[in-house]
């Protein structure tokens, strides 16, 4: 491995001063002169026709500026994929929660007070909630009765199911033949597992400060994730151009976890802003963030699996019930990304998966931490521990069997390249021993351990560009669009220009996340940005470089090819004496004179590298989730790449009260190459935290589509106090290349979460004898298995 | 929130006359952890807001031999977690102190604002019960004394009337070989409301293996903190024995009567209740027999 300055050591963050002392600015911090501020009428039923609105009390409050109800709004729906939306509901509510009126005032307390002064009446309606009732033929509520006649976007092209009418997609995988493997099998096992519905629990909620221009265009400033991704949805939906449109975010946004990707209120702030002159500013309140500001997707999940005696699998057919909530939103690519958890794994020679996204009257999910990858996994690991157990395999040997291997094709027909899956699985087993037998303990606490595997794809097709620049004094300046949501893209990818430029981090400074300055990056969702953003920076290093050392060669008398740079000079790679420093390439005009020019280069003005990458990408055949055998030959292929993780997890339960003590924890992550370790370890602490919390207690507790519990009182997330201590948490790396970074490094932030619920449920079963399916894995659920299993 | 008006009176009688002048229109502000976020949740809407925070004198802990214990009802609960007065016979109070919510809260609720909001959940509740405490109020008609016991009526409702603040609570002496527990379960460990909350305090007859005296407090398993008088009484004056104890653990399970809610169910609640009851006798007659 080459010998790097910077990169792979451990750089302190470059935002963790300004974080740990509160200084550093997020959208919520910003107001503009003149800025209003917007509220939302929520309908309070899940499924209402809307009699009618009386906006007038409202509309006479003085300070209120803009009243909006559905009438006044754009006339057609939109969609991410489906069309199924208005930006305020237009005759039926879907949802509670869903806007049906929206302001603007001059104050949020006047906006506050004419909100409740909009008169609504409704009539209700039968609602759905159930996925598995909705999935019916003859569902007792149809969300969306005109589905088929929807507009229906260009990318993945949902397939509604005519004689299902709550079903918004149907995305299927037919891989050889289960009915045929199941045959040939020795042991066929089923299994259903459900997920509960989950919310991201960002710091900060969701916040935009829209405001129209004179030219008729809009800015919008946003505590979102993908600026590029936002403005081509804008544009789409408001039919403004694009060159009129400018979408920024600050340079910290609290918090996404997926929660910020996609469109939540956006629509209607835009909508608020294009009726005045003023900035409109709305803020999601904690309580809306549950209600409407996305949710992970709630699934039931169905799976039988074929093995032969060995372990070795031989077929698996899953259905997976996806809730996608009243409006399809993102949830349509969670039914279709779902699948690359089926297949990035194990070698499964026949394997069928129907996926479906179904309608409910209830919240849209959104993008989540492990984006479908959470459910599927759930299943899966869980199950093969299942299976080991009625097989007499140990959990471990049986994953090991199935692994896929580096140059075979997986299920989806892709050439499998850099799979770290079998080194992960080795590096926690032999941290905690696993081979040995723990000593059981007797009386009210029982340990037990469990482990689990997961992969994470990074989505495909994804482009990136990026710049760079020579300043005058030999710094360097980054222009990115990756918005910083705390994954510490900022530092790592100052890490890379650092190390391309032989400069310490202090001197790259960045310039991101504005799309009127920051060239094309669809969003720093999908754990792309290290692997995808991180090349395109070594590109367009290479490309200053490059110019720079057209520069430097005629003034040190070789060719450009001779130079290389470090610390702010151009030095000659034979003889590192002879050198010319960067900025006296540069000419200063009147130096000594305050009218000073700044500075120029005699050639080119100034160096401004571009880096550009496009995935090489194949879309998947529709009919049977398979990639053509030919494209994937020459590389191509239909997810980026495959993060892996692995977990054991070792904990105690008390068999009087449910109670759970996670006691010691062994992860490991294959991120090709770990740009910053101590980055990729806080990801990984970062993960437990919330993975403790998934498998153990959080839960939206819904009652006829309403949120019982939307609030941090009653919806409960991991804090310090439920973390095992320190120093029984063994975090690893166990980095396996990808060829397609240059430093060979992927993601990390996502897959580290999925296996976690199934290494902490496989324990519990180790520990007191009781499976549970269902998360999580409650206090009361572990007790009320134990009593069954009792009898 | 809905607007109103806001006073800081910089004395008790200043803040008697201000609730006496608006009545039922006003709310206390200790804290504000509870209020707060009522008010935001639109649960209340008072017009008046009455905050306590610049009447000096009310955040105190005395300990006065004989008397028994004092504490100001401005006190903050993170100040009860702290206070070196609490560290032996009266443990069991920064014990609950230390489970109450999160350090940022604990900062900033105030033991007076944790009884007076009256949640069946209040973790400060079941130890004064159970070391049988009483609560100073005054008001336009002067000062009294109420037992704890007979403060709460409802989820939320007090013997308070709306011209009266809580300014003191009031703990008798504990006996010799005195040992109390509190123990709070959970959706899990740490933060988050009661679903359900034990507190025991027992004496011991340290010749005669004898139980003296047994309190016994619920929170979170009642429309109101709750005592558990009849394990009470199965107790007292007993020899112990773990077979009494168990006895005891169902018999408070039976005297309890919680409801289905998001925190948990009657039944798990009612099951927790005796697990925890069993534990927190024997964990305050271990300390009993330490002292």
């Amino acid at each position: 491995m080459a010998e790097y300055k910077v990169l792979g050591k451990s750089v302190t963050r470059l935002d963790a001063l300004e974080k740990v002392t509160g200084k550093a600015r997020f959208c919520s911090d910003m107001s503009l002169p003149g800025m209003l501020y917007a509220k939302i009428l929520r309908s309070p039923y899940a499924h209402a026709r809307i009699l009618s609105i009386n906006t007038s009390k409202a509309e006479r409050l003085p300070g209120v500026r803009v009243v909006l109800t559905g009438k006044d709004v754009l006339e057609k729906r939109y969609g991410l994929f489906v069309f199924d939306q208005y930006i305020l509901a237009k005759d039926v509510v879907r949802y509670a929660g869903e806007g049906v009126a929206a302001l603007a005032a001059d104050s949020l307390d006047i906006a506050e007070k004419a909100i409740e002064l909009i008169e609504v009446k409704y009539e209700e309606l039968p609602a759905i909630f159930d996925p598995e009732e909705a999935f019916k033929q003859n569902p007792a509520a149809v969300v969306h009765p005109d589905l088929l006649s929807y507009q229906l976007g260009l990318f993945l092209t949902p397939q509604p199911v005519a004689e299902r009418p709550n079903v918004a997609h149907h995305y299927k995988i037919r891989h050889g033949d289960v009915e045929q493997g199941f045959k040939e099998a020795d042991l066929v096992l089923e299994g259903r597992f459900s997920l509960a519905r989950i919310h991201h629990i960002e710091a900060e909620p969701h916040t935009w400060i829209a405001q129209r221009q004179p030219d008729g265009g809009i800015t919008v400033w946003v505590g979102q994730q993908g600026i590029h991704l936002l403005k081509q949805y804008y544009t789409g939906i408001f039919g403004i151009p694009p060159s009129k449109i400018k979408v920024v975010a600050p340079s910290n946004v609290g918090g996404s976890f997926g929660g910020k990707v996609g469109l939540t209120a956006d629509p209607i702030v835009i909508s608020l802003a294009l009726k005045t002159d003023r900035p409109v500013k709305y803020s999601f309140t904690r309580e809306e963030m549950f209600k409407c500001g996305g949710t992970r997707i709630p699934a039931v999940i169905y799976i039988k699996d074929g093995v032969r005696r060995d372990g070795t699998l031989v077929a698996r057919e899953m259905r997976l019930l996806f809730n996608i909530g009243a409006y399809s939103s993102l949830g349509i690519l969670g039914v279709r990304n779902s699948n690359f958890g089926t297949m990035g794994s194990y070698r499964t020679p026949n394997l069928k998966v129907d996926s479906y996204g179904i309608y409910t009257n209830t919240s849209s999910a959104l993008a989540f931490r492990g984006f479908g990858s959470n459910e599927v996994t759930w299943a899966i690991e869980s199950h093969m521990d299942m299976l080991a157990e009625k097989l007499g395999i140990d959990p471990a040997q049986i994953r090991m069997k199935n692994f896929l291997k580096e140059g075979e094709p997986n299920p989806q027909g892709e050439i499998v390249h850099s799979i770290g899956a079998e080194e992960c699985l080795k590096e926690v087993t032999k941290t905690v021993e696993w081979g040995k037998t723990p000593v059981k303990a007797e009386g009210l606490w029982r340990k037990g351990r469990g482990l689990a595997v997961a992969n994470k794809y990074s989505m495909a097709p994804t482009a990136a560009v990026a710049l760079v620049r020579i300043l005058e004094d030999g710094s360097i300046e980054l222009r990115h669009s990756a918005d910083e949501v705390g994954q510490g893209a900022k530092t790592v990818l100052s890490q890379i220009a650092a190390e391309e430029f032989g400069l310490s981090i202090d001197r790259v400074r960045i310039v991101a996340a504005d799309t009127d300055a920051t060239p094309y990056f669809p969003a720093s969702s999908s754990s792309r940005t290290t692997f995808q953003l991180g090349k395109t920076i070594y590109l367009a290093c290479q490309d200053a470089k490059k110019q720079l050392f057209e520069l430097a060669a005629p003034r040190l008398g070789v060719l450009p090819e001779d130079l290389e740079t470090a610390d702010g000079e151009v030095y000659i790679k034979s003889s590192p004496a002879r050198s010319i420093r960067v900025k006296e390439l540069f000419i200063v005009e009147r130096p000594t004179s305050p009218q000073a020019f700044g500075a120029f280069l005699e050639e080119r003005g100034e160096i401004v590298g571009r880096g550009v990458w496009n995935q090489p990408f194949v879309y998947e055949n529709l009919k049977t989730g398979e990639i053509d055998p030919e494209a994937a030959r020459k590389g191509l292929r239909a997810a980026s790449f495959y993060s892996y993780a692995a977990q054991v997890t070792e904990l105690a339960v008390n068999v009087e009260t449910g109670e759970v003590k996670i006691e010691k924890v062994a992860t490991a992550g294959d991120m090709g190459f770990p740009v910053n370790p101590k980055m990729c370890q806080q990801q990984m602490e970062g993960a437990l935290g919330m993975g403790i919390g998934i498998a153990l207690w959080e839960e939206m507790i819904m009652d006829e589509g309403r949120v019982l519990n939307p609030n941090l009182r009653d919806y409960l997330v991991t804090t310090f106090q439920d973390m095992p201590a320190n120093q029984n948490v063994t975090l690893l790396m166990a980095p396996v290349p990808h060829k397609d970074n240059p430093y060979g490094a992927k993601g990390i932030a996502e897959v580290l979460v999925p296996p976690i619920a199934p290494s902490i449920a496989n324990a519990i079963y180790d520990a007191v004898g009781v499976r549970i399916t269902d998360l999580p894995i409650t206090r009361e659920k572990i007790l009320k298995a134990l009593k069954e299993k009792k009898r | 929130m809905g607007p109103f008006e806001y006073f800081e009176p910089a004395t008790v009688e200043e803040a008697v006359s201000l609730l006496k002048k608006y009545g039922e229109g006003a709310k206390i502000l200790a804290g504000g952890t509870d209020l707060v976020v009522m008010m935001r949740e639109r649960e209340i809407k008072p017009r008046y807001v009455i905050n306590l925070g610049r009447i000096a004198g009310l955040n105190y802990v005395h300990l006065d031999g004989d008397k028994g214990l004092r504490i100001g009802a401005l006190t903050t609960i993170a100040g009860l977690e702290r206070a070196p007065e609490l560290k032996s016979s009266y443990r069991i109070i920064s014990q609950a102190a230390a489970r109450l919510a999160t350090i940022a809260i604990r900062n900033m609720a105030t033991i007076g604002g944790n009884l007076c909001n009256a949640a069946p959940s209040a973790d400060m509740a079941p130890p004064l019960l159970a070391l049988k405490g009483a609560v100073k109020l005054t008001g336009t008609a002067g000062e009294r004394i109420v037992p704890l016991e007979e403060f709460f009526i409802g989820p939320g409702v007090t013997t308070l009337k709306p011209d009266e603040l809580m300014i003191e609570i009031q703990v008798p002496a504990v006996p010799a070989h005195t040992g109390g527990m509190y123990l709070k379960h959970g959706v899990k460990g740490a933060a988050g409301l009661a679903v359900v909350g034990v507190a025991a305090v027992v004496t011991l007859d340290i010749r005669d293996s004898v139980f003296e005296e047994v309190d016994i407090a619920l929170g979170a398993v009642a429309p109101t903190p709750i005592r558990a008088k009849r394990a009470e009484a199965l107790l007292k004056g007993q020899k112990i024995s773990d077979g009494l104890i168990e006895e005891a653990a169902r018999v408070t399970s039976d005297e309890s009567s919680p409801i289905d809610d998001v925190r948990g169910s009657a039944e798990y609640r009612r099951e927790m209740v005796r697990v925890r009851t069993w534990e927190a006798i024997r964990g305050a007659l271990k300390l009993a027999k330490s002292v």
